[in-house]
């Protein structure tokens, strides 16, 4: 379109046109209607129109249409006088809509009523046709452009006043689509609302109409907050000042109609100079924090506090019940959470000893003292390894001074087997159908006398120990006994308890084991031999000798392993007498020294 | 860090020649001498090492053996009665060495001898007894230089069963051997004293003993001893003879001007010095025959030795 130029050409001599210098162009280009027309114009526009927009209310289409044709004529007149420049057309323009607003507005109207866009081109179309000269036309095209621009920037509201309403409404009035449809009808139009179209449209105190609006909107959004009473003030003050507007409305408010579109054609710069302004203030005051600090405010304000008066004092009391119970310690108006962070506070002061019990506070290392004793049965573990290491059930009654003036476990069980036949007659312990066998520490049902099947029947041994037999003629009253089943099978009935599984007593001909399955990942928490004919401690190792043992092992195989051959066992063991197999060899270092001697005293 | 312990760290390349090193090496610088803890092992090292004992699985043998508990009555008896007097009257050992650490090493030997009796195998030595009165105290110094019971045990049953097997059976033939060879040795060396001592009837039988069965650990003080059987680890204890001869050499003038020197070699013999001890010992042997020193190697070992008594 050629024409988009032209209102781009538009906007920014638009831009230009302050108040004074549109006037002062206006002036300049059109003799006829001078400064003063400007001002006349507006209420001369202004007056005509209100007659008819309250007059006709709601119906305006019909009146945009009527006078859509008078402005059309009266364009044309004017328009006839601005031939001379086109560079002044722009200024025509803008001269003719203040001029001529009423024309203006009456095609606006006109489009208005109608689809915008099927008025607009019936419109250019008709003027085309019906204007003969460019000039008419292009002006026509441009003003047409205005009122299109216009129009699609406020095609979204149905109506052009409604829409300048909008513009400054529509921050802080949400809900005003309501009112926005019938701002100047008075049947329709809701007191409260309307006054703040009227009262803002007033061109004789501008600033105080927005600054008036930008209140009650406030007060309206306050009415809605029930405990305010200040609203109710300031409505009772605008319903007065609403009958006053009332009454204005049927002057002004055609006036708004008419300044309307001049807003709307140039909406960031009004003539005015106004808008940019209300808009900070209405942004940045209005509408966000002052609403936020009022209520601030409300709920500082006595009334306001007064209603929560009551609930506070019933708190207080039971706060204050409850603290005379304590110490009869209380303070006012603090809110009970203050109140419990109080109650938090250092318990061990730092520069005195604290007691609690038998313990004592150390300041020095921060540490408290007084059971460091608890940890000395740690150092006496050699003193505990004289406790049996399997707690047994009294066996028999008959026993309690064996067993309590002796705590070696070694002479119980002596006791227990010479009285064994009698314990078991009179002390079995029956659970159930089982019966525990103490001989055997294991439980055995009652009902199956038949003894199990010893599962390691056909198991041999492992190592045999020294059952010394051949040892026995020589020493008679052997109660010896390796805990072998060898010797078990030899009539010695009792193996002690306490030892450990057999494959622990390895044989010291067991030579196939290698050096690194000698390096013991076995720990033996305590090992030890205790029979009914021996009462020695000494044979019991506790675990930090075991522990001590498989360390040094570990460490000298680890330093000198290397001078013996990997399970080369000939050396460890006497019985194998590598030795003997190279007779010479092993004496002669013995002549070695002799040698030496010899070779140096020569 | 001695020089021993590093050679010892070494893996040897061949065994015979890096003995025969580490001997030099005993004989030249020695060992230190205490019971800190390095001290043991380094010495516990070394004579294992020497005496080739290796303390592979030493921990498990021993508490096999532990497990079995005090040795047969008689013989725990024997054990117990002598154990409490071990060496009593050196303050160090009995810091060192608790008596129960003793019974339980003779416990454990005189089990492990039980077990070996069973043992038909014709390269075994020669039957040990049991136990024999001074056991203890040879078990006295492996206790006192080791640092576990394990690896004493280990050396002590190495020591009796392959190094002195014959002083050790019923009848202690090794250690009459060696008293015989004592006299021998006597009177090559100090001819003087040992008329002396005859004269006033005093065989190695009679005084020599103790010192024979105990390889000397019965003399004090037990540092001394150590380093003596550091000597004796890598030459050979028949070298105890000679170092008995060097005892009484070095006491010989309180022996000759002693009223009753009975009393004298019988009862505790004054405490020696190990390196001069040794040195005298060595220097011996010059002066000792090969048939006698073959006599001496020999008695250790084996029990059908012929000691030409009579011929010196």
């Amino acid at each position: 379109m050629s024409i988009r130029p032209v209102n781009l050409d538009e906007f920014p001599e638009t831009s230009f046109e302050d108040m004074e210098s549109t006037f002062g162009k206006i002036n300049t280009n059109q003799d006829q209607e001078p400064a003063p027309v400007s001002p006349l114009g507006r209420n001369h526009g202004v007056l005509p129109t209100p007659s008819s927009a309250s007059s006709n209310g709601t119906t305006f289409s019909i009146s945009k249409g009527k006078r859509l044709s008078v402005g059309s004529s009266s364009r044309t007149d004017e328009e006839g006088e601005e031939d001379e420049d086109d560079f002044l057309n722009d200024f025509q323009e803008f001269q003719g809509k203040k001029d001529d607003i009423d024309d203006a507005f009456k095609t606006y109207f006109n489009l208005n009523d109608n689809d915008n866009n099927t008025n607009n081109n019936n419109n250019d179309n008709n003027n085309k046709d019906n204007s003969g000269p460019r000039k008419r036309k292009s002006i026509d095209f441009i003003k047409d452009f205005d009122e299109k621009l216009n129009l699609r920037s406020s095609r979204g509201s149905s109506r052009l006043r409604q829409r300048q309403s909008m513009m400054e409404l529509k921050p802080h009035l949400k809900p005003s689509s309501s009112f926005s449809r019938i701002p100047n009808s008075l049947s329709a139009g809701d007191l409260r609302i309307r006054p703040n179209a009227s009262v803002r449209f007033k061109k004789s105190m501008p600033a105080l109409s927005n600054f008036n609006g930008m209140i009650r909107e406030e007060d309206e959004l306050e009415d809605d907050l029930p405990t305010l009473k200040r609203p109710q003030r300031f409505l009772d003050n605008f319903e007065e000042a609403r009958e006053e507007e009332e009454q204005d409305d049927k002057d002004f408010v055609f006036d708004e109609s008419l300044i309307q579109p001049q807003f709307l054609n140039r909406a960031p710069e009004s003539p005015l100079r106004l808008s940019p302004s209300q808009y900070d203030i209405i942004r940045d005051d209005t509408l966000l924090t002052p609403r936020l600090h009022r209520r601030h405010r409300d709920w500082n304000s006595k009334d306001q506090l007064d209603s929560f008066k009551e609930r506070r004092k019933s708190e207080q009391q039971q706060q204050h019940q409850q603290k005379q119970r304590r110490k009869g310690y209380h303070h006012h108006n603090r809110p009970q959470t203050a109140s419990r962070i109080q109650i938090i506070k250092q318990e061990i002061d730092q520069n005195t000893p604290i007691k609690n019990g038998s313990m004592y506070y150390n300041p020095k290392t921060m540490k408290w003292e007084g059971n460091e004793h608890i940890l000395d049965k740690f150092n006496k573990l050699e003193s505990q390894d004289e406790k049996p290491l399997l707690i047994r059930a009294r066996t028999s009654a008959q026993e309690p001074l064996n067993s309590a003036t002796d705590g070696s476990h070694i002479e119980k069980i002596s006791k227990r087997n010479s009285n064994r036949g009698k314990s078991k007659q009179s002390h079995q312990r029956i659970v159930g159908k089982m019966m525990f066998d103490e001989e055997n520490l294991k439980w055995v049902n009652i009902d199956e006398d038949e003894e199990d099947a010893d599962p390691f029947a056909n198991v041999e041994d492992v190592a045999p120990l020294p059952t010394a037999p051949g040892f026995d003629g020589a020493h008679d009253e052997n109660t010896l006994k390796a805990p072998s089943s060898g010797a078990n099978n030899n009539g010695n009935k009792h193996i002690s308890p306490f030892l450990r599984s057999h494959s622990q007593i390895l044989p010291s001909g067991a030579n196939s084991l290698d050096r690194l399955n000698s390096s013991a990942t076995t720990r033996y928490h305590s090992v030890g031999f205790t029979r009914s004919d021996n009462t020695n401690p000494q044979f019991q190792l506790n675990s930090r000798q075991l522990e001590k043992f498989w360390h040094e092992e570990n460490k000298w195989n680890r330093k000198v392993g290397a001078w013996f051959i990997m399970g080369d066992s000939s050396d460890a063991q006497p019985g194998d007498l590598a030795d003997f197999n190279e007779v010479k060899n092993p004496r002669s270092f013995m002549y070695e020294i002799r040698n030496m001697v010899l070779n140096s005293t020569r | 860090m001695s020089s021993i312990e590093r050679f010892l760290s070494q893996p040897p390349l061949i065994i015979q020649s890096s003995l025969a090193q580490l001997r030099y090496l005993v004989l030249s610088e020695g060992l230190p001498t205490g019971n800190d803890k390095n001290i043991q092992r380094t010495r516990c090292y070394t004579w294992s090492v020497l005496s080739r004992t290796s303390m592979e699985r030493c921990t498990q043998i021993y508490i096999s053996y532990v497990q079995l508990g005090s040795a047969p009555q008689p013989i725990y008896h024997k054990i117990k009665n002598d154990t409490f007097r071990t060496l009593q009257t050196d303050p160090k050992f009995i810091t060192t060495v608790s008596e129960d650490a003793l019974l339980r090493c003779l416990s454990s030997f005189a089990w492990q001898c039980i077990e070996l009796k069973n043992v038909q195998d014709p390269r075994l030595p020669p039957q040990l007894s049991t136990y024999v009165q001074g056991m203890n105290v040879l078990l006295a110094p492996l206790l006192y230089s080791c640092p576990s019971e394990p690896m004493a045990f280990q050396l002590f049953s190495t020591l009796c069963y392959q190094i002195i097997p014959t002083y050790l059976n019923s009848n202690l033939t090794g250690v009459h051997n060696g008293a015989k060879l004592l006299d021998i040795c006597l009177k090559i060396i100090d001819p003087k004293l040992s008329k002396f001592l005859s004269d006033n009837l005093l065989t190695a039988e009679i005084y020599g003993i103790p010192s024979i069965l105990t390889l000397c650990s019965c003399n004090r003080p037990l540092d001394q001893v150590c380093k003596l059987w550091d000597f004796m680890f890598a030459y050979g204890f028949h070298m105890n003879i000679l170092f008995v001869v060097a005892i009484l050499v070095t006491i010989r003038h309180q022996i000759l001007r002693s009223e009753s020197p009975m009393n004298l070699l019988t009862r505790q013999l004054p405490e020696f010095d190990a390196d001069e001890i040794i040195k005298l010992g060595v220097g011996f042997l010059a002066k000792i025959p090969q048939s006698v020193y073959s006599l001496l190697v020999e008695h250790l070992t084996n029990l059908n030795i012929k000691i030409p008594y009579n011929d010196y």
